[in-house]
């Protein structure tokens, strides 16, 4: 790209709104929902039936909220927002080793019978969606902060708003 | 940019309604053409013909040099400015100008240049962030040129874009658009009912009367030497007076007993109404004190460099711009003068010359 393809290019960031970060968060949370509705729709005896779950129905409306205001954020060119997005791209991946692995792990019995909680199956599918959901969390994070450093950067040179 | 060619355009609409009637005219490329008359003559109808918003129901339309009378709107490359802005009100004001380039898949970055150099011409740089609801009426306005201006199309029409103005601001919007056609040297169509648009803007005007084209001419020509009685009502502000005159010799006796002199030229040019009836228009502007004619004074508008005179003459109406201030009372008698007649064929009502 020549430096002036390259300057225009962040000349027109001033106007234009970052909708791939935002995009992405969108698509964050389409797979969050894909991946509670999965776990909620699991119907195995009274292995959910406890506080965890309860915290994690709550763990999911925040990440709704919190997702939803970070792709405005991020829309905008919010270092703040860019960073949180990382951070809630992160927690998605360590949500794996909570509720997807325990219930993967345990084996509970029904009529005397031993059963697995989440079988491999379903275990495969949670763990894609929930990676899903993070990568684009910390894709949107990452491109987000990029661009509002150039864009930063861009103002202080030219002094321009 | 264009030429633009309109030959015998005909708009009959399904009720049997015919709202133009064989409008024909050749537009230089560059030139700016003001179509202009009353509500209802057609003029608003034209121009969507031209932009192919309604079906030209017969008569040939060519941009050019290509005959567009059957294209589809998208493909005859003009841009149009409305009355109402028609700006998308969730959208920056540079998304607004930025979108029709945008729908065309253009190169982001030629769409950014094109955008600021619109933006800079009609200094809107520093409203590109903010939406419509934030702007004022000029200023959305703009927004809606320069989201024409972007495109570079062959042809820009306006429809009535100064109507939603307030009376300070469609003056400056209205220098601004001359401006902008000065400086981009396009061929533009305007539409408009008020006179003094037309007047200011135009390279040649278009006035129109009940979907009949009535005269077209510079504006100079307009005024000076109108083609009829309603192109002579309808141009200059306050409007011609009128009135019914008989031809008698040297002279012309107006009706209610008043005769007003005339030069040897008009003498002439009358010479083959001696003895008929002819329509007698007089500008309010070319009326002064002197003493051919006694007007009874009802009222005076006082305007600073001038006053309005408004009385009556032999039981007519007549109003009269003097250029001093005045402070006639309601009743004094004052004579005046004409100083240029225009002379209207009583039956045909077209202009005698």
């Amino acid at each position: 790209m020549t430096n002036d393809a390259n300057r225009t290019k962040k000349d027109r960031m001033r106007f234009t709104k970052n909708t791939v970060s935002s995009t992405l968060c969108y698509i964050a949370i389409l797979f969050n929902v894909l991946y509670f509705v999965n776990i909620y729709s699991s119907d195995v005896g009274d292995y959910f039936y406890n506080i965890n779950i309860g915290m994690s129905v709550i763990y999911n409306l925040l990440f709704l909220l919190f997702t939803f205001l970070c792709s405005e954020g991020v829309k905008n060119y919010s270092k703040g927002y860019s960073i949180f997005t990382i951070i809630i791209g992160a927690l998605q991946i360590v949500r794996i080793f909570e509720i997807p692995m325990k219930a993967h792990n345990a084996i509970i019995s029904l009529n005397k019978v031993d059963v697995q909680v989440m079988d491999d199956a379903q275990f495969t599918t949670v763990v894609i969606f929930l990676v899903i959901s993070a990568a684009c969390c910390l894709t949107a994070g990452v491109i987000g902060l990029v661009k509002t450093t150039i864009l930063e950067n861009y103002k202080k040179e030219t002094g321009l708003n | 940019m264009a030429s633009l060619s309109l030959k015998n355009l005909n708009k009959i609409y399904d009720n049997n309604v015919q709202a133009v009637f064989d409008f024909n005219i050749d537009i230089n490329d560059g030139e700016l053409i003001v179509l202009v008359g009353p509500s209802g003559c057609g003029k608003s109808t034209t121009l969507r013909m031209v932009a192919g918003l309604e079906d030209i129901s017969s008569g040939t339309l060519i941009i050019d040099g290509k005959d567009v009378t059957k294209m589809p709107p998208k493909d005859r490359d003009i841009a149009m400015v409305f009355q109402n802005y028609a700006l998308y009100a969730h959208m920056t004001v540079y998304e607004n100008m930025a979108f029709s380039l945008t729908l065309l898949h253009e190169n982001p970055n030629v769409i950014h240049e094109k955008v600021m150099a619109a933006a800079e011409i009609l200094g809107l740089t520093d409203q590109l962030n903010k939406k419509p609801k934030q702007l004022s009426g000029g200023q959305r306005q703009r927004v809606a040129m320069g989201r024409a201006i972007v495109r570079t199309p062959k042809v820009f029409l306006f429809d009535e874009p100064l109507s939603n103005l307030d009376a300070k601001l469609r003056g400056a919007t209205r220098r601004e658009i001359l401006l902008l056609h000065k400086r981009l040297g396009a061929t533009m169509l305007y539409v408009t009912h008020d006179q003094t648009e037309a007047l200011t803007l135009a390279d040649r005007i278009v006035c129109m009367s009940m979907g009949y084209v009535q005269q077209i001419g510079t504006p100079l020509e307009l005024y000076d030497t109108p083609a009829n009685v309603f192109v002579a009502s309808f141009i200059g502000l306050p409007p011609m007076n009128f009135f019914d005159a008989t031809v008698c010799g040297g002279k012309l006796l107006l009706d209610g007993g008043a005769s007003v002199s005339l030069s040897d030229e008009e003498a002439k040019l009358l010479s083959s109404y001696d003895g008929k009836m002819i329509t007698l228009g007089v500008r309010p502007e070319n009326i002064t004190i002197g003493d051919d004619v006694k007007v009874k004074v009802n009222n005076c508008e006082n305007l600073g460099q001038t006053t309005l005179v408004h009385g009556t003459m032999n039981g007519h109406k007549i109003t009269a711009k003097l250029r001093e201030w005045c402070n006639y009372k309601h009743g004094e008698e004052i004579t005046v003068s004409f100083n240029r007649k225009h002379f209207f064929d009583k039956e045909t009502t077209n202009a005698i010359r």
